[in-house]
C-alpha cells in the first residue's frame, strides 16, 4: 500500500497542501464571491420581474387607453355623421325655403306687373274713350250740323260707350 | 480555383508535419506519475503539483473576485462574463437539486471552477516546458560523498546502489549513462565506477552530463494529491449536507438498529455496502480526474515529441473538451450524491410504494 502511494506520489504534505489550496477557494466562494454575486443576481432578477410587471401594467393601460380612444373616435365619427346629416337637413330646408320665397317673390312681381299692365290698359282705354268721344262729337256735329254744348255731348257719348261695353261684354 | 487552394493547403500541412517530424524532434519526454520535487523545506518537499495547485487556487479566486468586486445592476466586461458563468451554473444546480440548489451551489461551483481552471491552465505552453534541470550524477556524487555508508536510492529511477546488483541510470535523456554495479562494492567504489562511466561518455565535458528536466509547472490535477484532496472535500460536503438535513437519521442508511433487532441480515449488509460505496466514491472521483488529466498530459507530450507541428493542436482542442467534461462530471456527481444524501429513506420508500401503486392501477 505504502509503495503504491509512493509510486503515485501520494504523501501527506502534498495532500494537506492541496486540501488547503482548494479549501481557500471554497472559503473565498462562501465568504466573498457567492454572497455578493448571489445578491446581485437576486437583485437583478427582482428588478427584472418588477420591470416586466410594470411593463405589463403599462401595456394593459395602453391597451385600455387605445380602447378608450377608439370608443371616443367612434363616438366622434357618429357625432360628426349626425352633424353632417343635420347640416344637410338644414341646408335642404334653407334651400326649400329659398326656393319657396323666390317663387313667392316672382309671383308678387308678376302680380304687380299684371296690376300695372291692367292699370296701364285701363288708362289707355279711358284715354282712348275720351279721344273717341271727341272724334264722335266732331263727327256728329258734322252730321247734324248743329253744335251741341260739350256737357250734353259728353253725356251722350258716355251713354253710348256704356251701351257699347255692355254689348261687347255680352 | 477552390480545388487548387485545397491542394496547396494540404501539401503545406503535410510539409509542415514532415519538417516537424524529421528536423524538430525533441528529446523523448519522461513520464513520471508522481509530482516532481522542486525544493524542500526541512522534511517537506515542495513539488510542482503543489506550486500549480496554489497558482490554480489564486487564478480561481481572481476569477471570483472579478465577478464580486462590483455588483453593478447592469454588468459590464469581466463582471458580465463571471455573472453569466455563475448564472449558467446556478441554473443547472437548481434544475438538479431544486430548492436545495442555492444551498449546494457555492461548493459545487467551487469544484467546477477550480477543476476547470486547473485543467485549462495545464494546457498553457509554460506547463511541462519550463523547469530546472536535475543532474543525477552530481546528486549521486553528493549523496555518496556525504554519507558513504548510507543506503541510497537514485530517486525515481529506482537504481539501488546499496545492494550493488542493479543498474545505476544517470540522467534520463538519451544518451543515458548506464553503469552496471556488481554486488559487494562499497559506496566509494560505486562512485568511482559511476564517475569513470560518466567521464567516458561525456569526454570530460561537464556540460554533457545527462540531466533531466523537472518542470516548474505541471497540471495540478495530474498530481494525484489534488484530485484526492477535492474528492475529500466532496465527501465532506455530501456527508455534512446529509447530516445537517436528516440529523442522525442520515446514519441509518449505514447502520439501521431496527435491522439488527429484527435480524434483517440483508439490511445490515446493504448498510455496509452503502458505507463502502461512500468511501469508494473518493477513490473513483480521484482516479477518474487524475487518469483523464494525466493521460491527456502524456498524450500532448508525446504528440509534441513525435510531430511537433500542427498535430498537437488537434489534441489541445480535445484536451480543452476533456478538461471541461471532467470538471462538469466531478461537480455534477457531487451534486447528485448531495441530492441523494438529503433525501430521507422514508421518502424514497414512500415514493417507491406510490410508484408501485400507480403501476398496479395502470
Amino acid at each position: 500500500m505504502g509503495q503504491a502511494f509512493n509510486a503515485l506520489g501520494i504523501n501527506i504534505p502534498s495532500l494537506v497542501s492541496q486540501f488547503v489550496n482548494f479549501g481557500v477557494v471554497v472559503l473565498v466562494m462562501y465568504l466573498v464571491a457567492w454572497p455578493r454575486i448571489g445578491r446581485g443576481l437576486e437583485e437583478r432578477s427582482r428588478r427584472i420581474e418588477e420591470s416586466l410587471a410594470a411593463a405589463e401594467r403599462v401595456k394593459e393601460e395602453a391597451r385600455q387607453s387605445e380602447a378608450d380612444i377608439q370608443a371616443r373616435l367612434d363616438q366622434a365619427r357618429q357625432d360628426g355623421q349626425a352633424l353632417v346629416a343635420q347640416a344637410q337637413q338644414i341646408a335642404q330646408r334653407i334651400q326649400d325655403e329659398g326656393r319657396a320665397q323666390a317663387g313667392r317673390d316672382a309671383e308678387a312681381l308678376l302680380e304687380r306687373a299684371r296690376t300695372e299692365i291692367r292699370l296701364e290698359r285701363d288708362g289707355a282705354i279711358a284715354q282712348l274713350r275720351g279721344e273717341f268721344a271727341d272724334i264722335a262729337v266732331q263727327a256728329a256735329s258734322k252730321i247734324v250740323r248743329k253744335e251741341l254744348d260739350p256737357q250734353t255731348h259728353r253725356q251722350i257719348i258716355e251713354e253710348t260707350l256704356a251701351e257699347a261695353r255692355f254689348d261687347s261684354s255680352n | 480555383m477552390r480545388g487548387l487552394k485545397a491542394l496547396v493547403i494540404t501539401v503545406g500541412l503535410l510539409i509542415a508535419l514532415a519538417v516537424g517530424f524529421f528536423f524538430f524532434k525533441g528529446f523523448q519526454p519522461e513520464i513520471i506519475v508522481s509530482a516532481e520535487k522542486l525544493w524542500h523545506f526541512g522534511p517537506i518537499n515542495i513539488t510542482n503539483g503543489m506550486l500549480t495547485g496554489l497558482f490554480s487556487a489564486l487564478i480561481t479566486c481572481l476569477f471570483m473576485w472579478l465577478g464580486a468586486r462590483r455588483t453593478a445592476l447592469v454588468p459590464r466586461g469581466a463582471q458580465n462574463f463571471v455573472e453569466a458563468v455563475f448564472e449558467w451554473m446556478l441554473g443547472i444546480v437548481e434544475d438538479v437539486a431544486g430548492k436545495n440548489g442555492r444551498r449546494f451551489f457555492p461548493a459545487i461551483a467551487s469544484i467546477f471552477l477550480f477543476i476547470l481552471i486547473s485543467n485549462w491552465l495545464g494546457l498553457l505552453p509554460i506547463y511541462n516546458a519550463i523547469g530546472v534541470t536535475e543532474n543525477k550524477y552530481v546528486e549521486v556524487k553528493e549523496k555518496l560523498e556525504a554519507d558513504p555508508n548510507a543506503p541510497y536510492t537514485l530517486g525515481k529511477f529506482d537504481a539501488v546502489i546499496v545492494d550493488r546488483s542493479s543498474l545505476a541510470t544517470i540522467g534520463s535523456k538519451p544518451p543515458h549513462v548506464i553503469v552496471e554495479l556488481p554486488a559487494g562494492l562499497t559506496n566509494e567504489q560505486a562512485l568511482e565506477q559511476i564517475a569513470a562511466a560518466v567521464e567516458e561518455k561525456t569526454h570530460g565535458d561537464p556540460s554533457k552530463v545527462p540531466a533531466t528536466l523537472i518542470p516548474l509547472f505541471r497540471s495540478t490535477n495530474s498530481d494525484v494529491n489534488m484530485p484526492l484532496a477535492i474528492a475529500f472535500w466532496s465527501f465532506i460536503f455530501v456527508e455534512y449536507w446529509g447530516l445537517s438535513t436528516l440529523g442522525l437519521g442520515y446514519l441509518k442508511k449505514f447502520f439501521n438498529p431496527s435491522a439488527l433487532l429484527h435480524f434483517r441480515v440483508i439490511d445490515l449488509f446493504v448498510g455496509v455496502l452503502e458505507f463502502l460505496s461512500e468511501l469508494i466514491r473518493i477513490v473513483s472521483f480521484t482516479f477518474r480526474l487524475f487518469g483523464n488529466i494525466f493521460a491527456g498530459e502524456v498524450l500532448l507530450l508525446f504528440m509534441t515529441f513525435l510531430v511537433p507541428f500542427l498535430a498537437p493542436t488537434v489534441f489541445y482542442g480535445l484536451e480543452l473538451f476533456v478538461g471541461f467534461i471532467q470538471a462538469a462530471v466531478f461537480a455534477l456527481l457531487t451534486l447528485v450524491f448531495a441530492v441523494m444524501a438529503v433525501e430521507s429513506h422514508a421518502e424514497e420508500g414512500h415514493g417507491e410504494a406510490e410508484a408501485a401503486a400507480h403501476g398496479t392501477h395502470a
